[in-house]
């Protein structure tokens, strides 16, 4: 598969754009181990010249640098690398190139690490990363008679049905006073893919793919709203690239909220002074340049103050949980998550907002122990409409 | 040739006990990224990387090498574009500045004490909120190191206003260093040179000033591991213009009757050739020889703008037309190595070469022109390479002319054909009397060719001085 980004690897110019920026350091990973090259762009592109090469072939050894990658794209948003010869621009994409390299290297017979096994075979037997059972995913939509099949279809994803079940029911019950009905797939919604896109396990990925895929046109939809950066990120984004066009739209509940919000169909009259500060998740911020839809929900909600963390937008830093890092390597992705947790606690903000359920997982730990605490996005919202979830 | 990874340099025990095994590497594959600077110079494979996070971690490693005879070579932001240090391939100890990286800001003394491996616009970052700036870099302003900077290139490097503050070493007050033997020294008025002082608070040092020994020395007689650089306060006010000139002589002649002024109005000036990419990407079709860019900086604006008129009556005189106003944003941004120069507009390509030289103002025009014939004269150049094209910066009486070269991909044809034309124009320009500003890797070695016996003779006798096992950067200026 790395073949596919020869292009990328050949044309890293090995300058180290993608380990100091505009906001300072830009790799997590790079900044939280010992930092050598192999842990950032422009060494792992030189590692897969060099496979592509045939200077240098798949070995175990090569296990930890590939996969510690947070596939956060901090690196591709600060790389200026152009083809020089037809002008095209940001040429190298890191996390496409990491996960070539990670596909090839299970392929090779290395990797992925064991927890990635682990979570696979849960993704394959009961489609969900926490290989909990396959009818625990719906408890969340108990009670409101969501329909399977509709114009428009809710996509909880695995994080929020399995672990923060307010996300997904603040979600319709938003979506639902601004007038937007959503049917649900239930046990028909699988993983979206996205830890199996990361950790080389391209064919389950594929096997997701093609299920939800079906599943979503058999529901007759022409929209997907998902809460989660991730599956967002997976539907918009690769699912296309792997399947080719889809006959849906993909949004994020964000943007549906803003355009709610603008539309005066809902409006958050619930007093909450309270000071926020909002994360933007990679997944939907750097990967799908989704920025402002959520700073303008909570400036919309009363009473409220509005703080930006000094790494905002593209250069946020990423909460350590991308490409499953959080799984199989906790410790480099707690330490992460502090950092971030810290760097939100000093703009004297009482509440981190996220909009992707998986990094307010990764967020949580480290934030109880500051004591700050963080939400969704959609829970906000409900709260300030005063919805009880 | 395949090779499978492989580990096992005999120094890793000793050297993990120094600064902590997370800090060293020795695994075959985890070197490759060691090997190669951003040029086309072939790479040379070190032995073990390590990452020390203090003079006193790098002084035990030096130590050591002495003791056991392996070489020490250094990588500070890998942005060298003169090739690495030879060493001893396989053998060589890379010490990694990375880690070296606090910074203390001093605004009451205007300083700044730069851990060796500070990114320049980390530099930048700290003393922003003061207000100051210092006198960085036009180019890779978020990746070369103070210690590559200072270490790697000609004057410590060009920096934000070098057309009128003229190259770093100017700001450098002082440096410190870890010499071949392990001793950590300062430079300049530090404590080595009065032991009650405390600190670098002045370059005038009652005695020999050691700070120029290592400045652009590569790393031959020691390894700076802190830089202390007078800082500067940020203007209040800045300005920009541009102007397409028709011919490579109009250029010449704007450029030295502007820089000849005995109150030059610019801060800062840069020409592109028209068909520069990042000029293309700008000009919109407007057509011409080159394009000139100005900025204007300073605390009253009322000056700023007759100065931006002077600018403009001297262009205008030798028949240059205003640029459009993407150009004279650039004129404001790529001039000084803000943001956009790098991000806007890729600052390197792979693989490439620069020739950066500095001659003398009353022959340069004479001295491009010959440049750009070597280039032009290496066999199959229009098939191998798109040549980026000439620049110039007028320094006082000194022009930094450079001609940037570049392929699209990293093919083996294309680094062979970079490192033919390389080798042609630094041939040319030590010729002419000059050469070009790397004091780096292979670089260093074509410099050291053009060295008079008696310059070579005191060289050699520094560097047996200081470092008889030459174990630091052995290779290097062909010692």
């Amino acid at each position: 598969m790395l073949d596919k980004y020869k292009k990328m690897a050949f044309g890293c110019s090995r300058c180290g754009m993608c380990i100091v920026g505009e906001a300072g350091y830009i790799c997590p990973i790079q900044q939280h181990t010992g930092g050598f090259d192999q842990y950032a762009a422009r060494g792992r592109n030189q590692i897969a010249k060099a496979i592509l090469n045939g200077e240098l072939e798949y070995s175990e050894e090569l296990m930890e640098s590939t996969f510690t990658c947070l596939g956060c794209n901090s690196c591709h948003e600060q790389c200026t690398r152009m083809d020089p010869l037809t002008g095209e621009k940001n040429i190298i994409d890191e996390t496409k190139l990491t996960n070539a390299l990670r596909v090839d290297l299970v392929k090779a017979g290395f990797g992925p690490p064991e927890a990635l096994k682990s979570v696979d075979a849960g993704v394959q037997s009961k489609h969900n990363v926490f290989g909990e059972p396959v009818e625990k995913r719906t408890k969340w939509a108990e009670g409101l008679d969501l329909p399977k099949q509709g114009d428009t279809v809710y996509f909880a994803g695995c994080y929020a049905s399995y672990r923060n079940t307010k996300i997904p029911k603040a979600t319709v019950a938003v979506l639902k006073a601004g007038g937007v009905d959503v049917a649900y797939l239930g046990e028909d919604e699988w993983c979206c893919g996205v830890p199996q896109l990361a950790d080389g396990n391209i064919g389950l990925a594929e096997e997701l793919i093609q299920h939800n895929v079906e599943a979503l046109k058999a529901a007759g939809v022409k929209k997907v709203i998902t809460s989660c950066a991730g599956c967002f990120h997976a539907l918009k984004t690769e699912y296309p690239e792997i399947i080719g066009k889809l006959p849906f739209e993909i949004v994020h509940s964000s943007e549906v909220i803003a355009e709610l919000i603008d539309n005066g169909k809902i409006s958050l009259d619930t007093e909450i002074e309270k000071t926020f500060t909002y994360h933007d998740p990679c997944h939907l911020g750097r990967h799908e340049n989704v920025y402002e839809q959520p700073r303008k929900v909570l400036n919309a909600v009363k009473g409220a103050t509005f703080v930006e963390m000094p790494r905002n937008k593209a250069n946020a830093w990423c909460c350590g949980g991308g490409s499953v890092v959080s799984t199989a390597f906790p410790e480099i992705s707690n330490e992460i998550a502090a950092g971030r947790v810290a760097e939100a606690k000093g703009t004297s903000a009482e509440t981190i907002v996220s909009t992707c359920p998986s990094c307010e997982n990764g967020l949580n730990a480290a934030a109880r122990k500051s004591k700050i605490e963080v939400i969704d996005l959609s829970v906000l919202v409900a709260n300030a409409m005063g919805i009880q979830i | 040739m395949k090779q499978e990874t492989k580990s096992g340099h005999e120094l890793k025990n000793a050297i993990a006990a120094i600064v902590g095994p997370k800090y060293v590497i020795d695994d075959y594959f985890a070197l490759i990224p060691y090997a190669r600077d951003i040029s086309a110079f072939p790479g040379v494979m070190p032995g073990i990387v390590v990452r020390p996070k203090s003079s006193e971690e790098l002084a035990e490693i030096v130590k050591l090498a002495n003791r056991t005879g392996y070489p020490i070579t250094v990588k500070g932001g890998g942005q060298a574009g003169g090739g690495v240090t030879k060493g001893e391939a396989t053998r060589n100890i890379m010490v990694d500045m990375g880690r070296m990286d606090e910074i203390e800001v001093d605004i009451e003394n205007s300083r700044v004490v730069a851990g060796a491996g500070s990114r320049l616009s980390t530099i930048d970052d700290a003393l922003r909120p003061y207000g100051h700036f210092i006198n960085t870099v036009i180019g890779p302003y978020y990746t070369a190191t103070a210690g590559g900077l200072t270490s790697g290139i000609a004057g410590a490097g060009f920096g934000k206003n070098v057309s009128t503050l003229g190259c770093n070493w100017t700001f450098v007050l002082g440096l410190k260093v870890v010499l071949p033997n392990g001793d950590i020294i300062t430079t300049g008025a530090g404590p080595d040179s009065n032991v009650n002082r405390e600190d670098i608070y002045f370059r005038e040092v009652t005695g020999p000033d050691l700070t120029d020994l290592f400045v652009g020395s590569g790393g031959a007689f020691g390894l700076i591991t802190e830089v202390v650089y007078r800082t500067l306060p940020i203007p209040k006010h800045m300005k920009a213009i541009s102007y397409v000139t028709p011919s490579m002589e109009v250029t010449w002649a704007i450029q030295l009757e502007l820089s000849a002024k005995e109150r030059v109005p610019y801060t800062n000036t840069i020409m592109f050739e028209m068909t520069n990419y990042m000029v293309k990407a700008i000009a919109d079709g407007i057509e011409g020889y080159g394009a000139i860019f100005y900025a204007v900086e300073g605390d009253d604006e009322a000056d700023i703008d007759s100065r931006i008129k002077e600018i403009s009556a001297v262009c205008e005189k030798h028949g240059a037309i205003h640029g459009n106003e993407k150009m004279d944003h650039f004129a404001m941004t790529g001039t000084t190595g803000t943001l956009e120069m790098v991000r806007d507009v890729p600052s390197n390509s792979c693989p490439f070469m620069t020739w950066e030289s500095m001659f003398p103002r009353s022959k340069s025009l004479e001295f491009t022109k010959g440049l750009q014939d070597a280039f032009k004269s290496v066999e199959g150049h229009r098939e191998n390479a798109t040549a980026a094209g000439l620049y110039l910066v007028p320094m006082g009486h000194i022009f930094l002319t450079g001609i940037t070269i570049r392929s699209g991909f990293s093919t083996p044809e294309a680094e062979e054909h970079l490192r033919k034309t390389w080798r042609v124009g630094e041939e040319y320009m030590r010729k002419v009397g000059t050469c070009s500003t790397y004091s780096q890797g292979t670089n260093s070695n074509f410099i050291a060719e053009s060295w008079s016996p008696n310059h070579s003779k005191m060289m050699n006798s520094i560097k047996k001085v200081l470092d008889p096992k030459n174990i630091m950067c052995p290779g290097l200026w062909n010692f």
